[in-house]
């Protein structure tokens, strides 16, 4: 599945510890099934008792209740008894007038604030054993002693808080996904978070333990949630602002944990942990307000965290933006409630409306974070085709990667030396000094660093989609560095392919000057000298002697026109002398056929002349040569930025450049001009052109 | 007969200054290349200057050059250009310059000193001398069709011969045939190309050379 090992670990206990404490609630539920009464609910005041109004009330309930008549004590035993000791844990001996008895109901924990708050008067919800609510009102004299009870049918409210722990569950189940999800994603960080938001959510379910310390760990351990939602919160925002909603959930997590302990271990006639407070419960208000506000504070610091990023977030992650900033904002309003309610000092931390809410909001986050991670998901076509795109090289690398990371602002950075890296204008760019909200992603190309993206750092939350560009973004300045060293290394070899030429074009110049200046100049003196020589002699041509002088000079004349044969052929030198129409004209001279001849009159530079010069020689010389043409036509034209030759001839065909043949020759001739040689060679005739750039 | 020579090869210069000598004619100066030359025929006014195409310092066609500025400067002095290739075009370029008393040689004709003094003779006197290899090029160029296929195999050794500047006596010598009859293959042959009938020698030839050149191929 490719999940990092050490998460794959704690993903296993979290999904056992999940599955645990589902199939605890479960059957704990379904264990209370059975009993009269579940969850004690809610307390409410009822207006201030008088003497005529309770007997009043009483008489109309009674009345209604049981048919018009008072209740005998044997009555109230047999029916109102058995289920309110179930309620209140089974361990008063009965509900009756007696004043032990009385005490013994009123010193569970459920009777203690409604003894305290109305010494005479209470009602209290509860739910029978088919699953109907009802009213257990007791009347209880100044004393405190029960002095009667009211059972009535109540349609509402529901029982919150086994939704509460529901809600819990399936929060739990829904934070283990998304941060498994987050994991194989890449999102190493934020997974780790979701998971702990898992652990926290599952702790939502202790409460429903009748252990005092399973039960107390339930209360403090959701505390945590407010702070699993500011570490979700990973680098959005500024620093600063991140700081400070550490510190305030701080705050709230240890307030919201010391609250419990000064009351709620009571529940099933323990002390509480800190027993200083026992008596008092304005101290436990007072820390569940301030644990609330501060909560409170947590969650709209981290709405207004994701409301200030979505101005700077990239369209695929501006909705999961507004969601998270929107679960914020309804458990910061949750919170704020439940600080009035407590303050008002008829709340309940582990009941309530407001709860539902809190866990409502805390599934939300990771609703969001799993939302956005399949949003990321469907980013995988465009990661493909950045890669395509990334054919782009240089100024066009960066709004494709723009494109692709869904920022604007994202910089290209490079680096030939694997160090430094510089930007666009060949400034030096530090990594560690990026300003606020920035962040580098560095480029890696067969381990080494080629470059680097500067982009919003809120894209970290999504460094797999980062990663994947940077990636692509490697392979495309690779590509750009390969195609810049091809390039290079053509240069090179273009230019030395040039330099070939020109150096057998000078050794051609410098043979012809030798066999000028050299030997044709030596063998004319010599020819002189002979001449000389028969003359001084005296010799006639009738003579023996004359006519081997005679001879050695038609010889000499003979040797002469084979070396001039020889040098004409290696330097054009009418070219240089005359240019290339007088040139070319004295090839048609030569030809064995007669060639028709268009010349522009459009000078060439010097070396393009030279190639076409010899473009036509040779064509010329293969068409003597091989064509059996009957006439041949030569065109030059200069045509926008390049030379055009063009030697047509009508004979057999047959012209190949193959191997070693002095077409291939010419072809590398001009190819080292950077022209190009092509020949249409058939039964009809041959054509020859070649296209020659005029620099 | 007063001749200046322009040659740099030493070995050619010296060479051919001491044939010409032995044939009793009076090489009154020699230069390695084109400098001074035109100073020197203005000054000294000989008979002929004979010059190479080639030398310092391009070695491209100095001499030529030289030849077509001392014709203009000095149109008394005969001239003969002696190249180690024959170019048409340069046969051509000479004769526009004025054809009466220049020659264009093959440099290797000067070991055959009967070819060389007769050349210069014939240039002395006003004539014409053009290589029979340019001739021969430019007669026998092929061509698709035209005037030329108009002519006999004996007008063409007359047109030939008269590209080389030779006159209607001396054509008739060589063709072993009575002047007369040489004259009326001139005459033919002007008329079948449609020049001039009976323009002096030199400006025929030049007549001639640059319809040839000029006939498409």
């Amino acid at each position: 599945m490719g999940f990092h090992p050490r998460y794959a670990v704690a993903l296993a206990l979290g999904v056992a510890l999940a599955l645990a404490a589902t199939i605890w609630s479960i059957s704990e539920s379904r264990d209370r099934a059975g009993l009269p009464v579940i969850e004690l609910l809610r307390v409410e005041a009822l207006p201030a008792p008088s003497s005529s109004r309770i007997d009043d009330h009483l008489n109309r309930l009674f009345a209604a209740w049981n048919g018009e008549r008072p209740w005998t004590d044997e009555e109230l035993e047999a029916r109102i008894e058995p289920p309110l000791l179930e309620a209140i844990g089974g361990t008063a001996a009965a509900v009756n007038t007696s004043d032990a008895a009385a005490r013994a109901v009123i010193g569970q924990r459920r009777f203690v604030d409604m003894a305290e708050q109305l010494p005479n008067f209470a009602r209290v919800i509860a739910v029978a054993d088919n699953g109907d609510p009802f009213v257990l009102t007791m009347v209880l004299s100044e004393a405190g002693q029960v002095q009667g009870l009211l059972v009535d049918d109540l349609p509402s409210p529901p029982p919150l808080r086994g939704w509460a722990a529901a809600l819990a569950l399936a929060t739990a189940w829904l934070f283990l996904f998304s941060g498994a999800a987050a994991d194989r994603y890449g999102r190493e960080q934020q997974a780790w978070g979701l998971l702990a938001g898992s652990l926290v959510s599952c702790s939502a379910v202790l409460v429903l333990s009748r252990s005092e310390l399973v039960y107390t760990a339930g209360r403090v351990l959701p505390v945590l949630a407010v702070a699993v939602a500011v570490w979700l919160l990973g680098d959005a925002g500024p620093r600063r602002a991140r700081r400070w909603l550490w510190v305030v959930a701080g705050a709230a997590v240890v307030v919201g944990a010391l609250a419990p302990l000064t009351r709620d271990a009571a529940r099933i006639g323990h002390p509480p942990l800190i027993g200083a407070f026992a008596d008092d419960p304005t101290v436990y208000r007072a820390l569940l307000s301030l644990a609330a506000a501060l909560v409170g504070v947590t969650m709209a610091g981290v709405a207004a965290v994701n409301l200030g990023d979505l101005g700077r977030l990239s369209r695929w992650r501006r909705p999961p933006g507004w969601a998270a900033a929107t679960a914020a904002g309804m458990w910061a309003v949750a919170a704020f409630g439940s600080a009035a309610d407590y303050a008002a000092g008829d709340g309940d931390w582990a009941g309530g409306s407001l709860l539902g809410i809190t866990w409502v909001a805390f599934g939300a986050v990771a609703a969001v974070i799993a939302l956005e991670l399949v949003a990321s998901r469907w980013d995988s076509p465009e990661l493909a085709s950045l890669v395509i795109d990334l054919d782009a090289e240089g100024s066009e690398l960066q709004p494709a990667i723009a494109r692709a990371l869904e920022d604007a602002s994202v910089q290209v950075v490079v680096s030939d030396d694997g160090e430094t890296l510089l930007d666009e204008t060949g400034a030096e760019v530090d990594g560690e000094a990026l300003p606020a909200g920035r962040s580098l992603t560095l480029i890696r190309s067969n381990g080494t660093t080629v470059g680097g993206l500067v982009h919003d750092a809120a894209l970290n939350t999504n460094r797999a989609r980062v990663e994947a560009v940077a990636a692509a973004a490697g392979l495309a300045l690779e590509v750009g560095r390969l195609n810049r060293q091809v390039l290079a290394q053509l240069e090179d070899v273009t230019e030395s392919r040039a330099r070939i030429v020109r150096a057998s074009d000078a050794a051609r110049r410098r043979i012809e000057r030798d066999l000028h200046d050299g030997a044709q100049q030596r063998l004319v003196g010599l020819g002189l000298t002979i001449q000389r020589a028969r003359r001084l002699s005296g010799a006639t041509i009738d003579s023996e002697r004359g006519a081997l002088l005679e001879a050695a000079s038609r010889e000499l004349r003979e040797i002469i026109e084979d070396i001039r044969a020889v040098s004409r052929g290696s330097n054009p030198a009418l070219l240089v002398e005359r240019g290339l129409a007088a040139a070319v004209d004295a090839l048609a001279e030569r030809a064995p056929v007669p060639v028709r001849l268009a010349v522009d009159d459009d000078p060439l530079p010097d070396a393009v002349a030279t190639t076409v010069y010899f473009v036509v020689a040779e064509a010329l010389a293969n068409m003597a040569k091989h064509a059996e043409a009957s006439s041949a036509s030569v065109s030059i034209c200069r045509h926008g930025g390049e030379a055009r030759v063009q030697i047509t001839d009508d004979g057999q065909g047959g012209a190949t450049m193959t191997h070693g043949s002095g077409l291939q020759g010419l072809d590398d001739r001009v190819a080292a001009a950077g022209g190009t040689l092509t020949i249409d060679s058939g039964p009809g005739g041959t054509t020859l052109e070649a296209c020659i750039p005029c620099a | 007969m007063r001749v200046i020579l322009v040659d740099d090869s030493a070995l050619i210069r010296e060479g051919l200054a001491s044939l010409l000598a032995d044939e009793g004619i009076d090489v009154i100066a020699t230069f390695a290349d084109a400098d001074g030359v035109g100073e020197a025929v203005a000054e000294r006014r000989p008979d002929a200057l004979v010059i190479d195409v080639r030398m310092p310092p391009t070695f491209q066609t100095e001499g030529l050059e030289a030849a077509l500025d001392i014709r203009r400067a000095t149109p008394s002095t005969a001239i003969l250009v002696l190249s180690q290739h024959i170019e048409t075009r340069y046969a051509v370029e000479l004769l526009e310059g004025g054809a009466a008393g220049v020659g264009y040689l093959l440099k290797d004709r000067v070991t055959d000193i009967d070819t060389l003094i007769d050349a210069l003779g014939r240039i002395v006197e006003g004539g014409t001398v053009i290589d029979p290899e340019v001739v021969t090029r430019l007669v026998q160029r092929p061509r698709s069709s035209g005037p030329l296929d108009r002519l006999s195999e004996r007008e063409r050794e007359v047109l030939s011969l008269m590209a080389e500047g030779h006159t209607n006596a001396r054509i008739a010598d060589e063709l072993v045939v009575n002047q007369r009859t040489a004259e009326t293959h001139v005459s033919n042959i002007l008329t079948k190309l449609d020049l001039p009938p009976d323009a002096p020698v030199d400006r025929r030839v030049s007549a001639v050379v640059l319809w040839l050149k000029n006939q498409p191929a």
